[in-house]
């Protein structure tokens, strides 16, 4: 009888609805305000660092050799074996035999973590994106693409680990010539054959593993269009600290600010020159049309960009955005380069510390998560991980 | 609300070039993936969550999900949306059960999702999107689950029923009912007792001039 009930009780509840005009027309409205309007939206933030999170899991994912389940019966035979070990040990018990005392277990020292992570170079970051083939090369391609042997930090502070490694290339407006390092450019290793520039520099970053907002460390290197010292002394506008500080023996800088560009004069074109002090900003970084390069991916008509970087991975770290370019000489700006630094999403502004040695310019950006002492450690400890190509 | 061209595009690409590729998800295709499943299983798992943060978290799961089981996606047994969505489902579902709790629904929604709205807009559609969370709190399991599945998955009626095990027909039924109850709790202001009693019935259009808000 009870179920009788339960029964009616349903069908009761869903006859269809009444037909009256006015109540479905308002059901109807709702639907749409459902369908149209009642949407929960994402803060771009999160959604941002998902999809890093997300491409870095599948890059970690694909690196690893693809495990087949074992079939039902290779489960059983660790099972089998554990069986087998029991009997064995239970029968030496009962006949009374004794396993001789010099059959010690070897120890296995661990190394101490306390101070940070002594790396292997080269041994972490063997997989940086290509986003022209959209694919991983491994460090010795992205060595022959890139022309030059990339640096790695041997030291990274405890729970950091290295991740997102990334090749950039210049935008398609930009004639490879106009780029940091057109002088010397890397071969070309686009999917177009040779039409295709190949890529002017990497980039990496330092990330704690607990994965805290702003607990990372941004990486950009390239090789300087003018050769090895040719980049000192530099001159920072709009950055609220600037400070000297010597890396690996060269001449580096600590840049703190919101938005900020550095600019390095090519030695011909200002010789004897002195770092300056911090100067106001323009609005806008002053870049003659169809002079930027290598920053964006289409960007030959001087627009600001940021550098291109592999789907999933744009603004890593602590959130700024970096853009390489070269002035020429127009009248206000003098022959050179300059990076180009843009302000944090969060609005925080960021510290930067950027060296060259031996060609190679390497920029460092984090928040407030890495202390300077930290950073210094980090930059002394970037080292060639392989040998230079000799072409 | 969805971007039906994004989403029948990846279909589309997922169902057939990249799964010859064996199985194998690349970083683009994940791109894509999430370009065009993010918003909707997000907005899905808002309709079935009390909190920002629980979303959130449900929705890096169901990602998470999708790369570790990519390769046990067969197109020939069902479109990927389906797959998604049911990955989507399993994770929520999954998730209630472990933590059985139902908080009050934040005050934290992202304020600056649609530039096109004014800042008296933004917080008007923050209220009413806090008031459709409780409210959908206030609905018996499966009316919410049609709710979410239909409008904040986007599904067609063809593809709730998929996932519910429920005809067409059915669906456009209890889904017509659900959507009845929720307009009326709207209205009324107030939380009523769904479960067995038709709500009483006043109408005063109040999504009408919603809708006219913000429009």
């Amino acid at each position: 009888m009870n179920s009788w009930k339960r029964f009616l009780a349903q069908f009761k509840r869903e006859q269809p609805l009444d037909e009256d005009p006015v109540a479905l027309s308002q059901d109807a409205d709702f639907a749409d305000w459902l369908e149209t309007k009642a949407s929960f939206n994402a803060p771009p933030a999160f959604q941002n660092k998902l999809r890093n999170r997300l491409q870095a899991q599948l890059s970690g994912a694909s690196s690893q050799p693809m495990r087949r389940s074992p079939s039902p019966l290779l489960r059983l035979v660790p099972a089998g074996m554990g069986l087998v070990i029991v009997l064995i040990l239970g029968l030496v018990l009962v006949s009374g035999l004794s396993v001789p005392n010099d059959a010690n277990a070897t120890p296995v020292a661990i190394a101490p973590t306390q101070n940070g992570t002594q790396t292997p170079v080269g041994e972490k970051l063997n997989s940086f994106y290509d986003p022209a083939s959209e694919s991983y090369l491994t460090l010795d391609e992205a060595t022959n693409a890139l022309g030059f042997a990339p640096r790695l930090p041997e030291y990274l502070p405890p729970g950091y680990k290295l991740e997102n490694g990334a090749l950039t290339y210049p935008g398609p407006g930009n004639p490879p010539g106009s780029r940091p390092g057109g002088n010397n450019p890397g071969p070309n290793v686009g999917p177009n054959g040779a039409g295709m520039p190949g890529p002017f520099g990497l980039q990496f970053q330092l990330s704690s593993v607990k994965t805290a907002e702003g607990k990372q460390v941004q990486v950009y290197q390239l090789r300087t269009p003018f050769g090895p010292g040719g980049a000192s002394p530099f001159n920072v506008q709009g950055a609220q600290r600037f400070n000297p500080q010597a890396v690996q023996g060269a001449m580096g800088y600590f840049i703190q600010g919101m938005r900020w560009r550095m600019n390095f004069t090519e030695p011909q074109a200002k010789p004897g020159s002195q770092a300056t002090p911090p100067k106001p900003l323009p609005s806008r970084p002053a870049v003659t049309p169809g002079t930027r390069a290598a920053g964006g991916p289409a960007n030959g008509a001087g627009q600001g960009r940021p550098p291109f970087m592999p789907p999933g991975m744009m603004k890593p770290g602590a959130g700024a955005q970096i853009d390489f370019g070269r002035n020429e000489p127009n009248g206000t700006n003098r022959q050179g380069s300059f990076i180009d630094f843009q302000p944090r999403d969060d609005g925080k502004p960021a510290r930067a510390l950027v060296w060259e040695k031996d060609g190679i310019l390497t920029v460092l950006v984090t928040g407030d998560s890495v202390a300077d002492d930290e950073l210094r450690r980090i930059a002394d400890s970037f080292k060639a991980v392989r040998a230079e190509p000799t072409n | 609300m969805i971007n039906s061209e994004v989403a029948a595009g990846l279909i589309e690409g997922v169902d057939s070039e990249s799964w010859e590729q064996k199985g194998r998800l690349s970083p683009a295709l994940l791109d894509r993936i999430y370009e065009a499943y993010f918003p909707r299983i997000y907005n899905y798992l808002s309709y079935r969550t009390t909190s920002q943060q629980e979303a959130e978290d449900l929705v890096g799961l169901v990602f998470e999900r999708v790369i570790s089981h990519y390769r046990s996606f067969d197109p020939r047994r069902g479109a990927f949306e389906g797959w998604i969505f049911t990955i989507a489902r399993n994770v929520l579902l999954n998730h209630k059960r472990s933590h059985y709790r139902h908080p009050e629904s934040e005050l934290t929604e992202w304020l600056e999702g649609d530039e096109t709205l004014s800042p008296d807009q933004l917080f008007l559609k923050h209220e009413e999107l806090d008031r459709l969370r409780h409210y959908l709190t206030q609905l018996n399991e499966r009316d919410r689950e049609l709710i979410a599945l239909r409008y904040g998955a986007g599904l067609s009626q063809k593809r709730v029923g998929e996932l519910m095990k429920l005809n067409e027909t059915a669906v456009a039924v209890a889904l017509g009912r659900a959507v009845r109850r929720l307009r009326l709790m709207f209205e009324n202001e107030d939380t009523l007792e769904v479960n067995g009693k038709e709500p009483e019935k006043k109408s005063k259009n109040k999504h009408k001039s919603r809708n006219k808000g913000h429009e």
